[in-house]
């Protein structure tokens, strides 16, 4: 057997520390990749605990390197079956999070007016007794409902939930509106599950629409990387803007925003007609025949699409048959598509495409993502009774909280806010904004927040929530090959933060004392009890080692071992582990019929389009010549509101001028780098403009990632400041005397009314008009003038639209 | 002899950054300066647009071990396998802040691509130098651990067995530019606007090599590039 570098080495090394990669024949002596970290400086050792990454939609599964207590360094699992040893940018920088100079680590409690910024530390004791106090209040004046949740990205795997069942309410507002709502709602009833899960790495030809999965879905984008160099596969973008995927794909189609769904329906006109469908697989796997589907797609004619897209025709026709001809084929797409109004239309077209050629659950192809689902902690408490109002047919945007509030039509006595920033991640944010600050429509808001986010700002009590490193979770992301990954405190939690869950079981408790409102026994279990109940009955977890197993590899189940030459995870005899397709010939799709559903007979009830179809947005109708519609778009590593505060990665992106396209700027009498004033219906923004090649010329596009009002001396780049409480963590001596940058970037949400989509009401991101114009000489980079009233008119005159259309 | 090497796959390079992270966690690398970074360009005429990435990195190429011998007590050199590193205990006993700065200044001067820089809260010189105490221990550089894309391939070169060796022995690779650079441990894929499957655009402006080496080009796309 050979010897690999490392093992050569080890002869001469003493010690080896964390984790031991076990051994392997190679032919030659390459170098490890990963699984180890090392001080630069000196010798000392560094243990490893794995963990899950919480960043992205597809989550990684790392290592956290300690070194005297204290985190080190992360770097990816390297035998992670989609991680392969790496992290992302903002994956590897989360450690400074934990120690971020501007954290809260103790319950503050507001001594000022709401938003005032002045603060006071309590105790828990405090925190959870005039909460506790609150609640109480409002059950035993029947205002269960009363209570309201404000939730993001909730990954305490049900413990918000069954928080709000156990207080008798269902006042929750997922903010999932306001990302891939229309997404899910289109695809779970397409077929039966709410993400595709395209097999990258063996795919020949890529259609992506609207999405930037180099940045957005790392683990896709290592698969892209591979299938375009070893399987020569050709990457087609459409996209308003370029972006790192649609700049490095082999096409970049500019396309007018929200008419990818017709451009994906000529398309499919086109295979249709032109006997290059897969006739067969139509007929077999989907509930809507073949030779009909052809005739009603005959309406989409490539000339239609090119009117309302821009698209040329004979690049439609081209790009189609290219898709239908060269196998396997798949597409991917995202909030470019979906996110608009009638976004759930133009998924449902876009999915048409690996339809009708076949390419579903085949090598290559365009497959369902695979889970392993855990399981509810019992015993879990009644679901409420009463049920809020659904404001359309398929969903309930949380977005609309503010207006709906202001309205009287949801009353909330008390407001959780959970994993979200509403005042800076939400349309309409000042409406929000205004909402929080007046206590006589919301009298008790309580955040759960390691930051002071825009929206914690209105908080009256703040409980210092632990970061993803400190937590005990699970989690899982869609994959070809299915897995549960550990989410372990790798530290102890910073001051006197604590875990979500041990922080409701305290309010519960507190709330229900002697037991006798029924509430307590829901909340028995302690932590490892709560992670036990979700994992142990998985099938063939516990025969695997169970939760120590999951603790001690932070994955299960572990499908093999990185080759340290291809660096591919591979089997026991060295070949590349191979996932399992055409899993639907064994159970079905998740659907009524079981089968794909081209006709969604669940449309049909609500009075939707039952089959693939295209609306214009009701906004672009009559677009005039000076006028653009205005995208935003996550930049780059950026996510949500706590990388903005991370000094390497705000390092490298922190400022968000508005994108024009050159000739457009030429025609406004824009230059590169002045000042404009953005004006949408609702009110402007003072920004600078950057020039470009790079997008759609009827687009105007701001990074959403930036502009912070709050969070932290990194975020607002005012490294001098002081901190806003006192007995907080060390200060950072790398910002306050190297944060070279001062611009940090201005937030369009403020300038971006609501716009739901009919359907389920997810967010059109973009689709706002807007005019450009040089800025007005008493404009300063940065004003923001918006104005609530029309706020408010404009949502009425959404659902007017709504109801016209 | 080993000869430890880097090839990066300018063909794979999505230009995520994920490396000029890592590396900067690796080494405590201070806000302003990088030892590695990507270089953003974008070319062509609308709607016929693409961007081009560049990674830059020392090339390990060892014109400043030359200045540091000239100019001060050679606390630059060269390790048996190649990766040219600093010796911060050569450069600081015994010495004057003045002798050392000349040194320093030495090594900086006589980079072409600017890869040796100062520490602004040590004062020491920062240059990356393939994350020595990794390989040491048998582990590859952070910024290759973390690729995304694997556009950074690491080994020893003189294992004729080896990735890195495999590749070097067809043609694909070039030396790291500039061409003047003496002794390159750096080898790249894909560069000369030679982005291989992805053939010429109508419009298209070539990019330059050395004007991405030298840092003319750095353009800041959608916020990514640009320091």
């Amino acid at each position: 057997m050979a010897l690999t570098r490392r093992e050569l080495l080890k002869l001469g090394v003493a010690s080896s520390i964390a984790i031991t990669i076990g051994p392997r024949v190679l032919r030659a002596m390459e170098l490890m990749p990963g699984g180890e970290s090392h001080n630069y400086l000196k010798i000392t050792e560094r243990i490893s605990v794995p963990y899950t990454t919480w960043e992205a939609k597809i989550r990684n599964s790392g290592l956290a390197f300690i070194e005297s207590g204290k985190i080190v360094q992360l770097s990816g699992n390297p035998n992670h079956i989609t991680t392969r040893g790496r992290l992302t940018a903002q994956e590897s920088a989360a450690y400074l999070q934990v120690y971020d100079q501007d954290r809260i680590i103790y319950p503050l409690k507001r001594i000022g007016d709401r938003g005032a910024g002045k603060w006071k530390r309590i105790s828990w004791d405090e925190a959870i007794g005039s909460i506790s106090e609150k609640i109480t209040t409002l059950i035993d004046n029947g205002r269960n409902q009363d209570i309201c949740l404000v939730t993001g990205r909730d990954s305490s795997g049900g413990a918000w939930k069954r928080f709000m069942h156990t207080l008798g309410t269902n006042s929750i507002f997922r903010q999932d509106s306001i990302g891939d709502l229309n997404k899910k709602t289109a695809m779970l009833n397409t077929w039966g599950a709410e993400i595709e899960t395209p097999d990258f790495a063996n795919s020949k030809y890529i259609i992506i629409f609207g999405s930037n999965p180099f940045d957005t879905f790392q683990p896709y984008a290592q698969q892209i990387a591979d299938g375009r160099i070893e399987k020569r596969s050709k990457l087609v973008t459409f996209d308003v803007r370029v972006s790192n995927t649609s700049g490095l794909s082999d096409e970049w189609v500019p396309v007018f925003p929200g008419t990818d769904g017709i451009v994906a329906l000529a398309m499919a006109n086109v295979i249709m007609s032109s006997g290059l469908a897969d006739t067969e697989f139509i007929n077999k796997w989907t509930n809507y025949p073949a030779d009909k589907l052809a005739n009603h797609l005959k309406q989409f004619t490539p000339e239609v699409a090119e009117k309302a897209s821009g698209v040329p025709a004979k690049d439609i026709i081209r790009i189609a048959k290219e898709f239908a001809t060269t196998k396997p084929a798949s597409i991917f797409t995202y909030r470019g598509v979906s996110a608009h109004p009638y976004g759930v239309y133009s998924e449902r077209a876009c999915m048409l495409l690996p339809i009708i050629t076949g390419n579903i659950e085949n090598k290559g192809g365009y497959c369902l993502p695979r889970y392993v689902n855990w399981l509810n902690v019992e015993p879990a408490p009644p679901v409420p009774k009463i049920k809020l109002r659904q404001v359309f047919p398929l969903g309930d945007p949380g977005y609309l909280f503010p207006f709906r509030v202001r309205d009287g039509e949801i009353k909330a006595g008390i407001l959780f806010n959970y994993m979200t920033n509403p005042v800076y991640s939400s349309p309409a944010a000042n409406m929000w904004r205004e909402t929080l600050k007046d206590s006589s429509v919301i009298p008790f808001i309580v955040d759960f927040s390691p930051f002071m986010s825009e929206t914690a700002l209105y908080a009256d009590i703040i409980l210092p929530d632990a970061h993803y490193l400190e937590r005990t979770e699970s989690d899982t992301s869609p994959s070809l090959f299915p897995w549960i990954g550990l989410r372990q405190p790798v530290v102890k939690p910073m001051g006197e933060a604590k875990e979500t869950r041990e922080a409701l079981k305290m309010i519960i408790e507190n709330v229900d004392t002697d037991g006798s409102r029924g509430m307590k026994k829901y909340w028995g279990f302690i932590a490892d009890g709560w992670m036990k109940g979700q994992l142990d009955e998985i099938p063939g977890f516990k025969k695997a080692g169970g939760y120590e197993a999951l603790k001690e590899n932070g994955v299960w189940p572990i499908y093999g071992k990185i080759d340290p030459k291809t660096k591919k995870i591979v089997d026991k005899s060295d070949n590349p582990v191979e996932a399992e397709y055409g899993i639907h010939r064994k159970k079905g799709f998740d659907t009524p019929s079981g089968k794909i559903e081209i006709y969604s007979k669940g449309f049909e009830k609500q009075g939707l389009q039952p089959l693939p179809t295209w609306k214009q947005i009701p906004l672009h109708k009559d677009i005039k010549k000076d006028e653009l519609i205005l995208v935003t778009y996550k930049a780059g590593f950026h996510i949500n509101s706590i990388t903005a505060n991370t000094k390497y990665l705000s390092e490298m992106l922190h400022s968000n001028p508005v994108h024009i396209n050159k000739e457009t700027a030429k025609e406004f009498g824009i230059e590169d780098g002045v000042l404009v004033r953005i004006i949408s219906p609702v009110g402007y923004m003072v920004t600078k403009a950057r020039t470009t090649i790079s997008i759609h010329p009827k687009v105007a596009a701001i990074s959403s990632s930036f502009g912070h009002l709050a969070y932290g001396r990194v975020a607002k780049a005012k490294p001098k400041d002081n901190t806003f409480f006192e007995d907080g963590l060390p200060h950072d001596k790398d910002i306050r005397h190297n944060l070279w940058w001062n611009d940090s970037g201005v937030n369009p949400n403020e300038i971006i009314p609501v716009i739901p989509d009919p359907i389920c009401g997810g967010q059109g991101w973009s689709d706002v008009v807007i005019t450009i114009e040089p800025a007005k000489a008493e404009d300063r980079y940065g004003d923001i003038q918006v104005d609530n009233a029309k706020h408010i008119a404009f949502y009425k005159k959404m659902l007017e639209l709504i109801h016209e259309s | 002899m080993a000869r430890m090497t880097m090839v990066m796959d300018v063909r794979r390079c999505i230009g995520c950054h994920a490396c000029t992270v890592a590396c900067k966690t690796e080494n405590d690398v201070p806000l302003g300066v990088w030892r590695t970074h990507i270089r953003t360009k974008e070319v062509g005429k609308y709607p016929y647009v693409r961007r081009h990435f560049y990674q830059w990195i020392c090339a390990q190429c060892g014109n400043c071990i030359e200045a540091s011998e000239n100019n001060g007590v050679g606390a630059v050199s060269r390790r048996p396998d190649g990766i040219v590193t600093v010796d911060y205990e050569k450069l600081t006993k015994g010495r004057t802040q003045k002798q050392i700065d000349k040194e320093i200044d030495a090594a900086i001067e006589a980079c072409p691509i600017g890869a040796f820089s100062r520490n602004p809260m040590t004062g020491m010189p920062e240059k990356c130098n393939q994350c020595a105490h990794r390989v040491d221990k048998g582990l590859v550089p952070a910024c290759v651990q973390t690729c995304l894309g694997r556009a950074r391939i690491y080994g020893d070169a003189s294992d004729p067995k080896s990735e890195v060796a495999k590749i070097l022995g067809t043609n694909a690779a070039r030396p790291a530019p500039p061409n003047d650079c003496d002794d390159p441990h750096v080898h790249y894929i894909g560069l000369d606007g030679n982005l291989v499957d992805r053939g010429a655009l109508e419009g298209q402006v070539q990019v330059k090599t050395e004007d991405f080496v030298s840092g003319k080009i750095d353009q800041v796309v959608n916020g990514l590039g640009g320091k």
